[in-house]
Parts: C-alpha cells; sequence; structure tokens
C-alpha cells in the first residue's frame, strides 16, 4: 500500500510551497468531502518507492477552532499518516513548535522542514537544527520552499521516517503534578474501554479531550463505553479546574508553552528581552494620542503624491485618448463607410468621450493603488486600522467597524461583505450603513477633475478633505445611529495581531497594484462601457420631432428625465439637468459621473479630434514624446510632496472639457461655480456609492435596510451639498 | 500562570488590543505578548474572529462592480490588515 504523507503547518509558513515542490505536477485539485475547502493531493516517487502527498489546511494546533482546522486535525487523527511534514517558520518558532509538539504527542511519526531558513539567517535569528532535532526527537530538514531549496532532503527523510519503526514513542509533556495525577487515572479508564484505546495513544486521547476538542469527543462518544469515559473526563477536568484555579486548557496551555519555550531557547539561544525597533515604532504609530495625527499625516502624503504627483501622466492619457485614439478611430470609421452618420457619433461621443474620460484617471488610481499598497506591506495600515478602531469605539462606533472601513477606501463592494467580520447583528448592519461614507477609488476621478477645474493649485487638499469629510460624517451619523436605532451592545475583546514592519516587497507592492487597477480598467471596459453606450443612446433619442441622433442633447430623452431631478438640486448650486443627469448615471457607478459630464459638456463644446499631419507615424511621435515630457513632469512634482514646487500644477484648466464644466457652474449657481463644484464633490462622496454597492447591501442585510441605507445616504448627500455650498458661498468661493 | 493573566486581560477588555499594549499592561515584551498569544492559538481558546466560513457565499454582486470578485474575501480591493483573534467559548 502507498504510504501517506500528510504536509502540515501553520497558515502562511510555506506549506503549500513545499507541497507543490514534492509533488511537482502530479497533483489532483478537489474539495475536502461535504467540504469548500479546496484539497490538493499528489505523490512522488524515491528510490522505487511511491509516497502519496496530501496538503493539508493550515492549522495551529490540534484543537480545531475552525472549519479548516476541523479537516486537518481530523485526517491527522484518523488516517494516522504514514509520517507528517510539519512546515514551521524559521522567523517565528514559537507557533510552528506548538503545532510540532501536539503531533508529537499524538505519537505520529514526524519531519520537521524549517522554512524560511534564509529570512532567518538574514535577520540574525540562529537556529541550531541539531539541538532542535535533539529537542524535538525528529528529523528536521532546512528549506526555502519558494526557492525549491531543501525538497529533496525532505524527501529523503520522509522515506527514512517511512521506513522507521512504525511504534513511535509519543512526546510526553510534563503538564504539573495536579493534571498528571487526573491524567494518570484518566489514561488508566481509556485502556481499560479498549475501542477508546484504538483511536489514538490513549493519553493523547485524554488530553484531547480535556482541551476540549469537539472533535476527539465526538469520536469517544461513538464507541462502547465512550459516554463513560467522557463522564470521567468532565469530573476529572472539573476537579483539575478546582485545584489550579483555571480551565484545564489553559492550564494545559502554560505548560505547554513553557515547554515550547525551553524549547525555543535550546534551539536559538535565549530571546531579546528588550522591545525591537518594530516595537518602538509601534509604540508612536498606535499611540493613542499621536496615532491620529500621525495617521492624518501618512493619508494626506498618499492623496498628495495619488493627486499631484501623477497629473502629469492624466494629461498624457487624455491627449493621447482625445487626440490620436479618437483620430484612429475617425479613420477607421472613415475607411468602413461608417463616417459622419450616427455610428462615429457612438464611437466618438458616446464610447471614446465616456470610457476614455475614465480611463483618463487610471494613472490617479495607479498612484493611490500604489501608495495603499506600500502602507498595507509595510504594516502600517494594520496599526491604522487599530488606531481607528480606538478613535471610533470611543465615540460608540463597534470595534472592528474601521477594518471594512479601511476597504471602503478601496471599493464599496467588498467593505459591505468585510462587515461580516463583526459579531453581532447589530454592529454588523450600523458598519454597512456606515461603510458607504468611506471614499472609494470610483469616486476619486470626480474629486481629481472637479478640483482641477476650480482648485486647480489646492487639488490634493481638496482630494484629502473629501477623503477627511467622508470618515468624519461617518463617525457623526455612527454616534446618531449608535444611540437612537442601533443602541450599543458590550463590545467583543480581540487581539490584532500587527504584522512585523519590514521594507515593502516589490513583488507584492506590483502585485496588489496590477491586481487593482487591471480591476478599475476592467470596470471601465464593462460597467462604464455599458453605462456611457446607454447615456449616448439617451442623449440620440429626441423627445420633440428631430431624428434620432440629430437632435440638441437639451431635447433627448436624458435632458428631459434629467430636468425632472434638477429643481431638487437647485439649492446645492448644481440644478442644471447636465449636474443632475451626471449625479442620476453615477448609481450605476461613481465612475460614470465622469464619463457622462465628458459627453455631455464634451458635446456642447467638443470639436473633435483635430487631424494630424504626419498620420499615425505622426501620431505615435507625438504619444512617445508626451510620454517622456509626462514622466519628467511627474519626477519634478515628487519634492512638492514635501513641498518643494518645482512644477505649476495649476496651468490645466485650459482645456475645452474643463472650460464648459467651468462655465456651466458658474451660471448654474449664479456666480459661485467653486462653492458648486464644492457641493458637487460633497454630493458625489455621500450619496449611493453604485448599484454593486446597494446589491452587496440588500444581500447582506435585506431589501428594508437597503432601503434606508439609499434613502439615507441621498438625504444625507443633500444636507452636506447645501451645507458646502452656502459656506463656499459665505466664505467667498467664486 | 502568564498565559491566564493574558487572557484576563484580554477579556477584561473591550474592542481591539495589540500585542504591545498587552507587553504594557503585562510587565513583559511584545514578544514574549506574541508567544503566549501562539500558545493560546494552538490550545483552541483563542481563535480566528468572525463567523466567516471559508466559501460559505458568493459574492452577489459578481462581475458587476467590475471586479473578478469570486467571495467576499478574495476581491482584491480586500486590504490585509493581518490576523484577528477573540477568545472561543468553553
Amino acid at each position: 500500500m502507498t504510504p501517506i504523507v500528510a504536509i502540515s503547518g501553520c497558515p502562511n509558513s510555506g506549506k503549500t510551497t513545499l507541497f507543490n515542490h514534492l509533488t511537482g505536477a502530479q497533483r489532483e485539485v478537489g474539495n475536502w468531502p461535504g467540504q469548500t475547502v479546496e484539497r490538493s493531493a499528489g505523490s512522488f516517487s524515491l528510490g522505487g518507492d511511491e509516497f502519496k502527498v496530501v496538503d493539508l489546511p493550515g492549522t495551529y494546533g490540534l484543537v480545531a477552532v475552525s472549519a479548516e482546522e476541523s479537516i486537518a486535525t481530523g485526517f491527522l487523527s484518523e488516517e494516522r499518516p504514514a509520517a507528517v511534514v510539519t512546515v514551521v517558520d524559521a522567523t517565528n518558532l514559537h507557533p510552528g513548535l506548538h503545532l510540532v509538539a501536539q503531533i508529537a504527542e499524538a505519537g505520529l511519526r514526524q519531519v520537521v522542514a524549517l522554512n524560511m531558513s534564509d529570512v532567518a539567517e538574514r535577520r540574525g535569528i540562529d537556529v541550531d537544527r541539531a539541538a532542535m532535532e535533539e529537542a524535538l526527537g525528529v528529523r528536521v530538514v532546512r528549506t526555502v520552499a519558494r526557492r525549491g531549496d531543501g525538497v529533496d532532503r525532505v524527501r529523503r527523510a520522509v522515506a527514512e521516517t517511512v521506513a522507521s519503526d512504525p511504534e513511535v514513542r509519543p512526546l510526553v509533556i510534563d503538564y504539573g503534578p495536579v493534571v498528571e495525577r487526573h491524567l494518570g487515572g484518566l489514561v488508566e479508564t481509556a485502556i481499560a474501554a479498549p475501542q477508546v484505546g484504538r483511536l489514538g495513544p490513549p493519553r493523547w486521547v485524554m488530553l484531547q479531550l480535556l482541551a476540549g476538542d469537539e472533535q476527539t469527543a465526538r469520536a469517544v462518544a461513538s464507541v462502547d463505553g465512550g459516554e463513560a469515559v467522557l463522564a470521567e473526563v468532565r469530573r476529572a477536568a472539573a476537579a483539575i479546574a478546582a485545584e489550579v484555579g483555571c480551565d484545564v486548557e489553559v492550564a494545559l496551555a502554560e505548560r505547554r508553552f513553557d515547554w515550547v519555550a525551553a524549547q525555543v531557547e535550546r534551539i536559538t539561544g535565549p530571546a531579546p528581552s528588550g522591545p525591537t525597533l518594530s516595537d518602538r515604532f509601534d509604540r508612536v504609530l498606535t499611540h493613542r494620542l499621536l496615532g491620529l495625527p500621525v495617521f492624518a499625516a501618512v493619508m494626506w502624503i498618499v492623496l498628495r503624491v495619488t493627486a499631484d504627483v501623477t497629473a502629469p501622466y492624466l494629461d498624457w492619457v487624455d491627449g493621447t485618448i482625445s487626440g490620436p485614439v479618437s483620430r484612429w478611430a475617425v479613420n477607421l470609421l472613415d475607411a468602413v463607410g461608417l463616417s459622419g452618420g450616427w455610428v462615429e457619433g457612438l464611437v466618438v461621443d458616446g464610447v471614446l468621450a465616456g470610457v476614455g474620460a475614465v480611463l483618463v484617471f487610471v494613472p490617479v488610481l495607479f498612484g493611490l493603488y500604489l501608495m495603499l499598497a506600500l502602507l498595507e506591506d509595510s504594516g502600517y495600515m494594520a496599526r491604522a486600522a487599530a488606531v481607528m478602531d480606538r478613535a471610533m469605539r470611543a465615540v460608540g462606533i463597534p470595534g472592528k467597524a474601521f477594518l471594512p472601513m479601511m476597504v471602503g477606501f478601496g471599493c464599496t463592494v467588498p467593505a459591505i461583505y468585510a462587515t461580516r467580520t463583526l459579531d453581532s447583528p447589530r454592529d454588523r448592519l450600523l458598519t454597512g450603513l456606515l461603510t458607504p461614507f468611506m471614499s472609494c477609488g470610483a469616486r476619486l476621478p470626480v474629486y481629481v477633475l472637479l478640483s482641477g477645474v476650480f482648485f486647480a493649485g489646492h487639488r490634493s487638499t481638496v482630494v484629502f478633505a473629501m477623503y477627511l469629510l467622508g470618515i468624519v460624517v461617518a463617525v457623526l451619523i455612527g454616534l446618531v445611529l449608535s444611540r437612537t436605532m442601533l443602541r450599543d451592545d458590550d463590545p467583543m475583546p480581540f487581539v490584532m495581531v500587527l504584522p512585523e514592519f519590514r521594507l515593502p516587497n516589490a513583488r507584492t507592492v506590483w502585485s496588489l497594484v496590477r491586481q487593482r487597477t487591471r480591476a478599475f480598467v476592467k470596470g471601465a471596459g464593462t460597467t462604464i462601457l455599458v453605462a456611457s453606450v446607454a447615456v449616448w443612446f439617451l442623449l440620440a433619442i429626441p423627445i420633440g420631432g428631430e431624428g434620432f441622433a440629430d437632435t440638441d442633447v437639451e431635447d433627448s430623452a436624458f435632458g428631459g428625465i434629467s430636468k425632472v431631478f434638477a429643481p431638487a438640486l437647485e439649492p446645492l448650486g448644481f440644478g442644471e439637468w447636465e449636474q443632475s443627469g451626471a449625479l442620476l448615471s453615477g448609481f450605476v457607478a461613481k465612475e460614470v459621473v465622469v464619463s457622462t459630464i465628458a459627453q455631455l459638456y464634451g458635446a456642447n463644446g467638443g470639436a473633435g479630434p483635430a487631424a494630424s499631419p504626419d498620420g499615425v507615424a505622426g501620431d505615435l511621435r507625438e504619444i512617445g514624446t508626451s510620454f517622456v515630457d509626462a514622466t519628467a513632469d511627474t519626477l519634478r512634482a515628487i519634492p512638492g510632496v514635501i513641498g518643494l514646487d518645482l512644477i505649476d500644477l495649476s496651468d490645466d484648466t485650459s482645456s475645452g472639457l474643463q472650460s464648459e464644466i467651468r462655465t456651466a457652474f458658474e451660471e448654474g449657481s449664479g456666480g459661485h461655480g467653486a462653492a458648486a463644484g464644492l457641493a458637487f464633490m460633497v454630493f458625489v462622496l455621500l450619496y449611493t456609492p453604485c448599484m454593486a454597492a446597494v446589491a452587496a447591501f440588500r444581500h447582506e442585510f435585506g431589501a428594508r435596510w437597503t432601503l434606508v441605507s439609499v434613502f439615507g445616504q441621498l438625504a444625507v448627500a443633500w444636507v452636506g451639498a447645501a451645507v458646502a455650498f452656502q459656506i463656499g458661498k459665505l466664505v467667498g468661493l467664486g | 500562570m502568564r498565559l491566564t493573566a493574558l487572557l484576563r486581560e484580554i477579556e477584561g477588555s473591550s474592542g481591539s488590543l495589540t500585542a504591545v499594549e498587552l507587553a504594557v499592561r503585562l510587565g513583559t515584551t511584545p514578544a514574549a505578548v506574541s508567544a503566549m498569544l501562539a500558545a493560546l492559538r494552538a490550545a483552541g481558546r483563542l481563535g480566528p474572529d468572525g463567523s466567516r466560513e471559508p466559501g460559505s457565499d458568493e459574492c452577489a454582486s459578481a462581475g458587476s462592480c467590475g471586479v473578478a470578485c469570486t467571495g467576499p474575501d478574495r476581491c482584491p480591493f480586500v486590504v490585509n490588515l493581518g490576523p484577528m483573534l477573540e477568545v472561543r467559548p468553553r
């Protein structure tokens, strides 16, 4: 029979990477029976012998507290594989050695793969492999799974272990006189019930029962004499708890902790007695008073880089789409005999103007995602969450609420799903109602566009103010709701395991930026494309007597629908039908606000792409030289983050579209265009994020609360925009 | 009885705690607190927070938000903030 080898280890120990190297291409992927957790199995051969390898879900110990852990512990105790390869992170021995100890107590033959040995070495962690083998009584192999180093040695160690005496002496940890006295009695009870004794080494089975492992309890209950054994265990657990003054499983954990700590000291030498550099950083960054201003300063830098440093590329993409790309489209349509008609209108004024207006902001989103990825991979985002969690809890908003809210800075949809991490339905609902006020990436193009028109010299400050306003509004609404409709429960305590501070890894950061930017571009190619085409058709359909695609946009179906809602927005300074129409289309997705603005004002003032005298070659040259210029401007804009302005970012309000927007807002607000622009941004920040977010909210909280959420957001947006407009007028924003 | 003291600190608090805060309260180092947390995690007294089961639900808006979203925790916009642990009921 082919021996079975299980690969176990804590999550993120490199277990699956090692499994992949061990098995190469020979593996099958499926699900564990009755579970949605993925199961990978494969095999390897050595010296003519074949070994079947099963990759177990990550687990910290053999007392399961999650579905994944139940699968891992169930497999080890029921299948009792011929050998277990336990992958231990060499940079953090404690968690891995707890698992090694429990597997050794279960009497399973084991090989330890001491993974990430290279990183441990770089960090100055000197792991004495020989001392580790002696301390644990198992074979220990150094590995760097990422590179496949040590995999052959693991294969040989597995083969030798499987060939060794199957009667393994289980590890015996001294659990202290009280526990040992009761345990001795329980072991005798187990031996007296033969079927219980068959479930594994009696001492280990009794330890699992004392530790409260439900799987072992079910297994024992199902065999003859099992119930009597369980009753005996319950009596012993109560007696131990009374004698030692704490729960029996904590008493067991205390002794196992001492054992592991002693082995770690033996293997790596005494632990450093003082705080590490990362700990010293944490004292400042998560400080009750300093943490908040530090977070605000970090976000300001992030948004300054996002809005200002990337601005030259924004102009480059804009110029490329409105110039060469539009020209190529017109020439192509001309070549196939479709120029001059409604198809050209659809392609140039619908698709290119709409989707292109959103794609212009890809560099801005790229900048935002790059900065957030750097913060995330360095470990700072986890600190920011801890700081904001405390601040929000202080005003009655539930602990953990800030975690979905952090996700909300990227996208509201996963943020609403992230509310599942909260414990009570009340906390989940409250956080779900607040999360849409966090400014998602899709709103950023609107801020960048309008702040470029009305506040060109202060673009990053305005964008920062929008993000801050979102947090402030969420806190205020949370305060009101937690004292009225959704009163506070006792908050559940929890520990945030903050990752070590580190220099961000270029590969990880690039992966995050690529995935998120691709998702944004994919949105432009799907949702925004469909919305742009729909808006164009509505603009082309006449209400009066003129022909299709031949009507003035004001007399189109879109104009007609928009005019119905426009009066409600007049007190906010943006009561023109184009503005209400843009906001109406923003229900689909917030980027659509920008694409609709481009279609509407582009249609009013757009002159179409100017012809290129040098044809395609000239266009390509133009794209190349403008890219070089944009790169040079970006490099000159970087010192601006710390106040050294080497480039004037206030001169980019000269495009036809921006002039059209400025004029329209001026006319619609009685000469207070900037105040109206500010109010418009506030409205975009606060009203319903998008249809997908509404669907996610309904999925999580039901139709009734979805209505409350949508109409509540509209009311808050209306009031917020009215206040912004009035304040803007008062302070003289023209 | 260091683990017992640590558990009492966690149970007696409201909301989030970090290893640095716990180290100050217990008069030890954050590294020692992390080791104790690992011990309680291995013993099943601390567990991952929340009620999420892996793959328990599909994203209701998969595709419609422009994101290759196959589940609530598989969206590219989900920020990795590190694990959170809470006390498991006996």
